[in-house]
């Protein structure tokens, strides 16, 4: 527990791009990724921002499509806030914390309610319409918190889902459209193939430090700045993916247009940085194998 | 399924009495007090440790010794087929009542009255022997927050194939072989069983031979928990400097 | 020591899930040689004096195991990647591989190729599995090849053409498994082992003298359909799965649960290559193709021409013209079909689902040159099954000339659509034809009989001899002492393993008490042991005419467990209390200590019980037995139980030549009777006993409900006589066959019952959880529970009973497997087969002895006719109990048909000939000459003639 006047000081030097760690307010603290970190998924993603970090997996499974969209895949998300990860991790908060991180990627990859598709090609996803379709589980664990939690994750998952090998299936024909149909599978990992993950916006969480938008918050200096949050999702070419506001203090519209403008300046190089990241690693291990 | 090779080789190539590929690490964790991982082939367990601290509440506060408690969780992707299992699961039950037996008889909680010690194992990768390796993550843990306790306690999985005892099982091992299998744990100083659960039926005199393995077992594992430990030593050491009193 | 790798595997276990596993390479795989010194010699197997080490491929270990197996193949290096394959492709091709590489008298080594450092490879990209393992087979022969000194070369065997090339290009010394057999000038019959394959045949065109072939064969059969396809057809219903029943090569029936009628499939194009016991899929024809049941089946060979086409000329067709000998029942299935007036359903084959080509190969012989042929120096022969039931094999061979007498075993390599017959290969060779030690071996083989020696896991089993009831068996609560009842045996003579004994005794309250005492095997065989999983899997001892191949080592048999005379031994007893009027009043069973004071023949127990001087306690005891044995035997066939006729034939054999002096119908007596009452009444309270303590898991035997069709051919010979046969019940059939009398003709009766055993279907043991409760009645004995009980030194399902009746008494625990439903079911699968195996041994054993007994010999005998057909009677010769045909009209020598002389009315089931001299009606007494014809190097057959009635010696008339 810090004192009011220790909060303050804190908010202030965000606000004058003086922080503790010596970063200014729209500076990140250094990003780590790594791909490929959990054998038994079909796509996995380790992220690290500064001392948080997150774990993101994605299985994939064959199953139903939705009634109201035959033609199209199923992705899944979920977070478990592990209670490893922070001593407040203990109960029911950090069910609620990371429900509600999912709900947020959720929307950040997916777009609206309508389950459109967003940034993914659920079509792709799609095996025998109405019948047969991929459903992709992407499961995040965070394993040690230290803020901008649902950066990270957003990072991760873009990472993971292209990390992301589907294998092969190959229908065998059935005449009888009441059949079951029959799926085979088709293990060569040279078939597999891969969701296109380009479009994925990655978060950018912004916060108000004495009026002033600041990113990446280390858990001390969300303390700090009681404020709004504001978890916008940006794409690689800077578009607003989506926009939500976390928390019932208000907000000002033109705090508001900052925040965006920086969040359009800042994702785009999140983006780069993990398309950097990504295709190294993934290019390293081709040439290993 | 031939787990077991007439020339003598498991299914992954290992011969019956060895380990997988083993890594482990201390303070891994920024948040918590101790924090470790343990890597057995592709089993990996991380486990975090907070406290010793003030017991909150009145049924703790009186205590004369530290209350530990566990938390035990696999993640859904940590397997083949995902699968959440819940908390009230009776394989997660089970494997969060061993922890906590068997971390109640080698921390020395009577030095630490009063307090609660928080031991969370979460499982990443699970290929097998996923009790022994929690286990294993756990004890490095709280050996990592500076919590006191009797001895180095590692364990291992014994298992008998083909009326041959193997040491370390994956997960394809555990699930096809029908022969019985043991999980042990001991203080590997002192020499002393810790946890001894054995799984199917066994004759009495294949007892003795597992029982044998699983030591042998116990003791390599202990002994790289202990580079582990030593290494984490020498690094604090030099990080801090000289001692100044 | 440990290198880490990790592969990724996909796998399907109802969706996709993602496999990882850890694959270890490591640097201590030894090479199994002492050339190299790194490899540790304990488990070095490779000669150091070998001329050449052999890596074989894939292919070449599942495709030619008779070649590997011979003795002169040494030195031979298997991958463990092979043998992977092996195991995932072909599970009984994988067991004889690995009992190769175990032999410590053969040199096979397995090389962990698999998981040493040098030899692992990971697939290329775009490799398939299969490319990638050829490569690694390749990269472990290489390895050894650079390892080894020049002194030793490493071939590596392959069939594959491309697998081929690519070696050579490697470096290596390849070549295929024909022409390194063809190298081996020292062991010229390893050229016949090379089973046919896609390389030894192109070969084969190219060299065939009598070749001249177009390079493209004519198409004799229609493709099989893809797998996909069938299934698809099969969910579509418009084609049918079963398992295909062949009585000949040309023809087959299916029961498939599609359909509700018994399909025929008739002639080869149709059956489309499948063989006997293949599961298929067939399509029905249209019902205008339908045939119907001529008396003979048409001939639906492609356009003559080829020179396979004579052959099947020369093969005689049907085969069911020259028939060799017949035991009682077997050939009922023939009979069965071709009287049934109408037509049948009829389909083709479209695909084999399973194939069920014989691993142990088929016994046959070389089909020896027509007449006037010259085939000196063909090496592409025809070989003709023991059976009937399997087509003709073409195999490649040198040694046609020593091989035309002997009797071999070939196995079938493949079938390819534009070849007649089978492709296979020559095995081995059993003897010279007609052989009795031969013609044993054949029929062994053909019954799948496993003759091998107890391992010596099994004997370690066993207690040492002298064995001896033990001061611990007397005190065990749970036996009683019974050394003081008047126990006897009785058995047939020079029986060794007597498995039952009884008593009867009167009790002082006035009442009698019964008792059945059997061998206590489980006391000795234990579940779970060697012993028992041996025991299981043979399932029977086998009884030959002189031999009997036992289900237990020779102490248990015929010492330990045999209830010998004036010996103590464990039994399990039944022991019932009786009034005087023979009413059951109470029922108990107990393990026990038993000495029996007597081992009888049946004879000699018929002779006390004849013999009124007789008054000793056990010739007493006897005849109130047997009183009481024959008013239970009337009670039960007043409930319907059937009493039926299978005539069994004894031999009296020549201790010297060990050849059959004389045959004679097998003498029922009183006491056979009476003991199988005693044994039929043990099963059935066992029975009882066991399926109320375990509803589960108690094993049972019942006998299906014959279908009535299956009594038609007994109806309708029966009719023509004027008999009508009611087959509503067990209870109406057995008063029919009561009531089937013809005046001054006592054995017309059980000619009747001789032919209505035929009707019936082979009775089955089953586990009670298996099957409704309406599904366990025992039709022919009436009896709505049944089970074997009596004979556990001989029989594994009386094994498994008295387990299930100890746990009832909670003498033992039930053992475990008997809850296993799955793996249950696998062993009585398993029982049934091996009965039914033993069974028809037993009678091949009877029917070679017969042959035997009329080798220049000619006889003649009194017969009567059980069948009428268009060109001949089959009679049924009693004196010998055998049944063949005799063909009025002989067979024109050029095969073709001669003018009709007789005409058949199938109604009346009598043949006459135009002249009116001759007319012969079922049952008939007619008169035979019996004498066996000998064709081209040794092929011996029946020959069945008629005579006029007027030669037959007056002592040779039956009554």
């Amino acid at each position: 527990m810090t004192s009011k006047g220790q909060r303050r000081y804190a908010a202030q030097g965000i606000a004058l791009g003086c922080r503790a760690d010596g970063r200014a307010g729209k500076d990140y603290r250094p990003l780590q990724l790594e791909l490929a970190v959990v054998p038994q998924a079909n796509g996995s993603a380790r992220c690290l921002i500064g001392a948080s970090e997150v774990l993101v997996a994605v299985k994939v499974e064959v199953n139903v499509p939705e009634e109201d969209f035959p033609d199209q895949g199923v992705v899944h998300f979920s977070v478990e806030c592990s209670p490893c990860a922070s001593a407040a991790f203990q109960g029911r908060g950090a069910l609620d914390l990371g429900a509600d991180m999912a709900g947020n990627l959720r929307r950040s990859v997916l777009g609206g309610s309508a389950s459109m598709g967003g940034s993914l090609d659920l079509k792709a996803l799609c095996i025998i319409s109405g019948s047969r379709c991929w459903h992709v589980h992407v499961d995040g664990l965070v394993i040690n918190a230290d803020g901008s939690l649902l950066d990270a994750l957003s990072i991760a998952t873009r990472a993971a889902l292209t990390d992301l090998q589907i294998p092969r299936v190959d229908i065998s024909p059935s005449d009888d459209p009441e059949d079951e149909p029959e799926i085979e599978l088709d293990d060569d990992p040279e078939h597999a193939a891969s969701l296109d993950a380009s479009r994925i916006p990655v978060v950018v969480t912004l916060a108000e430090a004495e009026g002033r938008p600041a990113v990446d918050l280390t858990a001390d200096e969300e303390a700090s700045c009681p404020g709004p949050r504001v978890h916008v999702a940006v794409n690689g070419r800077g578009c607003i993916c989506g926009l939500h506001k976390q928390g019932n203090a208000p907000l000002q519209l033109e705090a508001l247009q900052e925040m965006l403008a920086l969040a359009q300046q800042l994702g785009p190089r999140l983006c780069k940085a993990v398309n950097a990241q990504c295709t190294a690693q993934l290019h390293g291990r081709r040439q290993h194998a | 399924m031939e787990l077991l090779s007439p020339e003598g080789l498991r299914q992954d190539g290992r011969r019956p009495r060895e380990l997988r590929n083993l890594q482990s690490a201390v303070d891994t964790l920024g948040n918590a007090d101790g924090s470790a991982t343990f890597e057995l082939g592709n089993t990996k367990v991380m486990a975090a440790v907070f406290g010793p601290r003030a017991a909150q509440g009145k049924s703790s506060g009186g205590r004369r010794d530290a209350d530990i408690r566990c938390e035990f969780a696999i993640a859904a992707f940590s397997q083949s087929e995902r699968k959440q299992l819940s908390k009230r699961d009776r394989r997660i039950l089970e494997v969060r009542s061993m922890l906590k037996e068997a971390l109640k008889a080698n921390v020395l909680a009577e030095l630490m009255p009063g307090t609660t010690i928080d031991v969370y194992v979460q499982v990443l990768a699970a290929d097998g022997s996923i009790g022994a390796a929690s286990l294993n993550a756990a004890f490095l843990a709280v050996a990592d927050a500076g919590i006191p306790v009797k001895d180095l306690m590692a364990a291992c999985v014994v298992g008998l194939v083909q009326d041959t005892p193997i040491l370390d099982l994956n997960q394809m091992e555990e699930q096809m072989s029908r022969g019985p299998s043991l999980m042990m744990a001991m203080h590997v100083g002192l020499k002393k069983i810790v946890v001894f659960q054995a799984d199917g039926r066994m004759p009495v005199e294949g007892v003795e031979t597992l029982a044998e393995l699983a030591e042998g077992g116990c003791q390599a594992v202990g002994k790289a928990m202990r580079s582990v430990l030593l290494d984490n030593t020498r690094k604090l050491a030099l990080a801090r400097g000289p001692v100044r009193l | 020591m440990l290198q880490r790798k990790q592969f990724v595997k996909k796998t399907k276990k109802g969706g996709v899930v993602k496999v990882v596993r850890e694959h270890y390479l490591r640097d201590d795989i030894s090479s199994g040689t002492p050339l190299d010194p790194e490899s540790d010699p304990a488990v070095n197997k490779l000669s150091r004096d070998a001329s050449h080490y052999l890596v074989a491929d894939t292919n070449v270990a599942l495709h030619q195991l008779d070649f590997l197996e011979h003795s002169a193949i040494e030195d031979v290096i298997i991958t463990s990647v092979v043998l992977e394959e092996v195991r995932h492709q072909n599970q009984s091709a994988y067991q004889r591989l690995r009992t190769l590489t175990a032999a410590s008298d053969r040199r096979f080594f397995v090389f962990s190729n698999e998981h040493h450092r040098d030899t692992y490879i990971t697939a290329l990209p775009g490799e398939s599995p299969n490319d990638r393992n050829d490569r690694a087979i390749r990269v472990a022969a290489k390895w050894y090849d650079t390892r080894m000194p020049p002194s030793m070369p490493v071939i590596f065997l392959t069939n594959d053409a491309d697998n081929l090339r690519k070696a050579q290009e490697d470096g290596l010394r390849a070549m295929t498994v024909q022409g390194y057999a063809q190298m081996r000038k020292d062991t010229p019959e390893l050229v016949d082992l090379v089973a046919a394959g896609v390389t030894a045949e192109k070969e084969n065109l190219a060299s065939d003298s009598q070749g001249g072939k177009g390079a493209k064969r004519k198409r004799i059969y229609e493709d099989h359909r893809p797998t996909a396809a069938i299934t698809a057809g099969i969910k579509r219903g418009i084609y049918h799965q079963g398992t295909l029943r062949a009585g000949r090569a040309q023809e087959g029936r299916l029961v498939c649960d599609s359909l509700a009628d018994e399909v025929l499939i008739r002639g080869r194009v149709a059956l489309n290559r499948a063989l006997d016991g293949d599961v298929v899929a067939v399509e029905l024809l249209p019902e205008e193709e339908w045939t119907g049941d001529g008396q003979k089946t048409p001939r639906q060979a492609p356009s003559p021409g080829t020179e396979e086409n004579g052959d099947e000329a020369a093969a005689g067709g049907d085969g069911d013209d020259n028939q060799v000998q017949v035991a009682p029942g077997e050939h009922l299935e023939d009979d069965a079909w071709a009287s049934t007036g109408g037509k049948r359903p009829q389909a083709k084959v479209v695909g084999i689902i399973k194939r069920n080509w014989r691993s142990r190969g088929y016994a046959g012989s070389l089909q020896p040159p027509r007449e006037g042929q010259n085939r000196a120096g063909a090496t592409s022969w025809l070989v003709v099954p023991v059976e009937k039931r399997f087509p003709f094999i073409r195999i490649q061979t040198r040694q046609a000339d020593a091989l035309m007498d002997k009797r071999i075993v070939v196995v079938i390599d493949g079938w390819e659509a534009d070849s007649m017959f089978p492709q296979g290969h020559y095995v081995r060779t059993l003897g010279v034809i007609g052989d009795k030690d031969t013609e044993t071996e054949v029929l062994l083989l053909e019954n799948d009989i496993n003759t091998a020696p107890f391992s010596p896991a099994v004997h370690a089993c066993v207690p040492p001899l002298p064995w001896a009831v033990s001061e611990a068996h007397l005190q065990d609560p749970r036996r009683e002492d019974l050394r003081g009842l008047p126990i006897c045996s009785v058995d047939p003579p020079g029986c060794k393993d007597i498995d039952d004994a009884l008593h009867i005794r009167d009790l002082p309250n006035g009442n009698m008490e019964l008792g059945v005492h059997i061998a206590d095997v489980t006391n000795f065989l234990l579940p779970g042991t060697a012993m028992d999983d041996e025991a299981a899997r043979r399932g029977t001892t086998v009884y030959l005419v002189q031999r009997r191949i036992d289900m237990l080592p020779k102490p248990l048999t015929e010492d330990i467990c045999s209830l010998r005379a004036n010996v103590d031994r464990l039994a399990f007893s039944v022991l019932w209390e009786l009034t005087l009027d023979g009413e059951l009043v109470g029922c108990r069973f107990t393990k026990s200590v038993i000495r029996s004071r007597a081992a009888f023949t049946y004879a000699e127990a018929q002779a006390r019980i004849d013999d009124a001087r007789m008054t000793d306690e056990l010739s007493e005891g006897l005849r109130k037995m047997n009183a009481y044995a024959k008013k239970r035997r009337a009670a039960r066939a007043a409930a319907g139980a059937l009493q039926l006729a299978s005539p069994e034939v004894k031999f009296e054999i020549d201790t010297e030549t060990q050849n059959p002096m004389d045959v004679a119908m097998y003498q029922i007596r009183d006491t056979n009777q009476m003991v199988e009452e005693m044994m039929l009444m043990a099963n059935v309270t066992v029975a009882e006993v066991t399926l109320r303590a375990f509803p589960a898991c108690a094993l049972l035997r019942r006998h299906p409900v014959p279908a009535p069709r299956q009594f038609e051919p007994l109806q309708q010979v029966a009719a023509a006589t004027g008999v009508s046969i009611d087959v509503s019940s067990s209870k109406a059939l057995s008063d029919s066959l009561d009531g089937a009398v013809r005046m001054g003709d006592a054995y017309f009766n059980t000619l009747i019952r001789i032919l209505a055993t035929r009707c019936m279907t082979q009775a089955l043991y089953f586990n009670s959880g298996q099957h409704a409760e309406s599904e366990y009645v025992h039709y022919g004995l009436a009896a709505p529970l049944y089970t074997h009980f009596t004979s556990p030194i001989r029989r594994y399902a009386d094994v498994l009973v008295h387990r299930v009746l100890a746990a009832t008494l909670d003498l033992a625990p039930l053992p475990p497997s008997m809850r296993d439903a799955a793996g249950l079911k696998a062993v009585v699968d398993n029982l049934n087969v091996r009965h039914r195996n033993a069974q028809m041994a037993g009678r091949a054993s009877v029917e070679l002895h017969t042959l035997i007994f009329f080798h220049e010999r000619i006889v003649l005998a009194d017969a009567r006719i059980t069948k009428v057909r268009s060109k001949g009677v089959i009679v049924f010769i009693p004196k010998y109990g055998i049944e063949g045909t005799i063909h009025l009209t002989p067979k024109a020598e050029d095969g073709s048909e001669p003018p009709a002389e007789y005409t058949m009315d199938e109604q009346k089931q009598t043949i006459r000939h135009c002249d009116g001299q001759l007319a012969l009606t079922v049952f008939d007494k007619v008169a035979v000459k019996i004498q066996i014809v000998t064709g081209v190097a040794h092929r011996r057959s029946l020959s069945l003639e008629w005579m006029s009635r007027d030669e037959l010696p007056e002592s040779e008339h039956m009554e």
